[in-house]
């Protein structure tokens, strides 16, 4: 038998990888990654609990945040919402670019916010389910690194984690274990975040380095200039799941994004990869 | 002897035989679309480049001397080979005819060989070749005459393309497994490499691998060999791991699990093939079919 690898020397291995994609591609970045439902297997970090701005990561917390309110019954969650246009938020897709008044239910609000990372459904799930419920989600979960502020900054403030939201790798890889054991809310909730999480539209980052057969994706990008995230679960028929976050900050200008899209793919697959040995 | 060019010689020979079956020299310059004199010009000629007196003159005509008869078969025999050299297109187009098989170079010829080709079935006057699937396309597309077998998936555009035959795959491996290799014990039998036919005999082919090994979990790198004797050689000094056709002979190969990364095949010719290559196609379809775990 081949020698199964001691997970030590796996995962040392995995951290000078890291370091070597990154450097390659002259980014900066941070990974968390954790098998779900395995605590015989240590989980890995790679400056994991550095904060980074989160970008539209914050949208995962709100996504919790609405879902407990639902369970509590603080929110109706087939209630119909008016959006108006001045009242939007600005965004590159989803209800951001529409120009007339929109009826939507809170639930496929926050679908839109979640698949196509619609910034005004963001901006509204937020104010209904109101700031203190999200801090609550933070504190009762423990993501004490993670931290949601009002509103996206222009750049470059929107680089200081401090005057942004933020969040760590660690904190988002806890935060997904959460939502995949249950704990995050109830079962249904639970089920109804999982399954929004599967249907983001895009089809780079994460979406591109788990296209082969047989794999599966539920995840939440967070984009915002030079910052390229992706945070989800990976799944494989018949195997645990795998909890991967990758936070990165490019040096280069928005118009090489291709790039950095392509390296928090690369990274996540490669640690997917890497786990998948001692599965 | 007087040396003489080879087309005076294969002239006087023709006319010695002509003289010879008519009996009568006037009457064979007849025959011949000449006069007289000149006919028997040349059959002195003749006899005095043999050296010998051929036929014996008459009143009523010639026949032949008893030298002439022993020349009789040696003139009759340098008319059959001229006649074979003036058939070289003949032939040529008999050549074109004879059915091409062209396989790919990544499946073992062992295998071919023992497995597909067995029991004896009937390709007579086939004539077999191996080449990169993407080449093979290429000359089928040229080729009425010729029959691929390719790894599938491949374009093959406005070629014949028979069903996909999927056939089951032993994994050559120095790691001891247990038998057979299952999806969830290939990623630690393949070990740190798998050899692998290059990308370019077939790219969408090696990716769709790639892409089934990336889901069965297999982290091995990819090594690209075209040679086969590079390929038995990197199995056995290198520790390389590698996939076979399921028994090939003389490879210890691991059969895996049922399904699990199948040898697709599919045989192909052209869409005005001749009767004997599409033939040929059934036939090598027929054998691909009995080595198959199914069609996919």
């Amino acid at each position: 038998m081949w020698e199964r690898p001691a997970a030590d020397a796996v995962l040392g291995r995995l951290a000078q990888d890291v370091t070597g994609i990154l450097r390659d591609a002259d980014m900066t970045g941070a990974v968390a990654v954790r098998v779900i439902d395995a605590p015989e297997l240590p989980a890995f970090g790679w400056r994991a609990d550095e904060a980074f701005p989160a970008a539209s990561l914050y949208k995962l917390v709100v996504m919790v945040a609405f879902c407990r309110a639902v369970d509590r019954g603080d929110l109706d969650p087939t209630a119909l919402v008016t959006l108006r246009p001045e009242d939007r938020a600005d965004g590159p897709t989803g209800l951001a670019i529409c120009q007339d008044p929109v009826r939507i239910s809170w639930r496929d609000l926050v679908r839109l916010m979640m698949t196509v990372s619609d910034n005004a459904a963001g901006q509204a799930v937020l104010r209904e389910v109101g700031h203190a419920r999200v801090r609550d989600v933070l504190r009762e979960m423990g993501l004490s690194s993670t931290v949601v502020r009002p509103g996206p900054a222009p750049d470059p403030v929107g680089y200081d984690p401090l005057l942004v939201s933020a969040t760590t790798a660690s904190d988002l890889v806890a935060l997904l274990c959460a939502i995949w054991q249950d704990r995050a809310a109830s079962t249904a909730q639970c089920a109804f975040m999982r399954e929004v999480m599967s249907q983001q539209a895009w089809g780079h980052r994460f979406a591109e380095a788990f296209s082969y057969p047989g794999a599966g994706v539920a995840a939440k990008t967070g984009s915002f200039g030079a910052l390229c995230h992706e945070a989800g679960v990976i799944s494989h028929p018949g195997e645990k799941s795998i909890a991967v976050a990758v936070l990165t900050r490019s040096v280069r200008r928005e118009r090489q994004i291709a790039v950095s899209n392509r390296i928090v793919g690369q990274i996540a697959r490669h640690c997917v990869r890497s786990y998948r040995q001692f599965l | 002897m007087k040396q003489e060019r080879a087309g005076n010689l294969l002239r006087w020979v023709e006319c010695f035989l002509v003289v010879a079956e008519v009996g009568h020299i006037g009457r064979a310059a007849e025959t011949l679309g000449m006069s007289q004199p000149p006919l028997s010009q040349t059959i002195r000629r003749l006899e005095c480049a043999v050296g010998e007196t051929l036929f014996l003159r008459h009143a009523r005509g010639v026949s032949l001397s008893p030298a002439g008869q022993a020349f009789l078969p040696r003139a009759q025999e340098l008319m059959a080979a001229r006649r074979r050299v003036l058939a070289l297109s003949e032939d040529v187009a008999l050549l074109d005819r004879s059915v091409r098989m062209l396989l790919p170079r990544s499946v073992p010829a062992a295998w071919v060989g023992n497995r597909l080709l067995s029991p004896g079935a009937d390709f007579t006057g086939a004539r077999w070749a191996s080449a990169p699937s993407s080449e093979i396309v290429r000359e089928v597309r040229g080729a009425p005459t010729a029959v691929g077998v390719v790894v599938a998936p491949i374009v093959t555009d406005e070629l014949v393309a028979l069903p996909v035959v999927a056939v089951a795959q032993d994994l050559v491996t120095t790691a001891v497994v247990e038998k057979p290799v299952s999806r969830r014990t290939l990623r630690r039998a393949v070990g740190p490499v798998l050899l692998t036919a290059p990308r370019t005999d077939g790219p969408a082919a090696h990716d769709v691998l790639a892409a089934e090994l990336e889901s069965l979990g297999v982290a091995a790198r990819l090594k690209e060999v075209a040679d086969p004797l590079q390929l038995a050689a990197e199995i056995r000094v290198a520790r390389a791991a590698a996939l076979v056709p399921h028994s090939t002979p003389g490879v210890d190969g691991i059969p895996l699990e049922d399904g699990v990364l199948p040898l697709r095949l599919r045989v192909l010719h052209h869409p005005d093939a001749e009767p004997a290559a599409r033939e040929a196609a059934s036939l090598l379809q027929t054998c691909l079919s009995r080595c198959g775990d199914g069609e996919r």
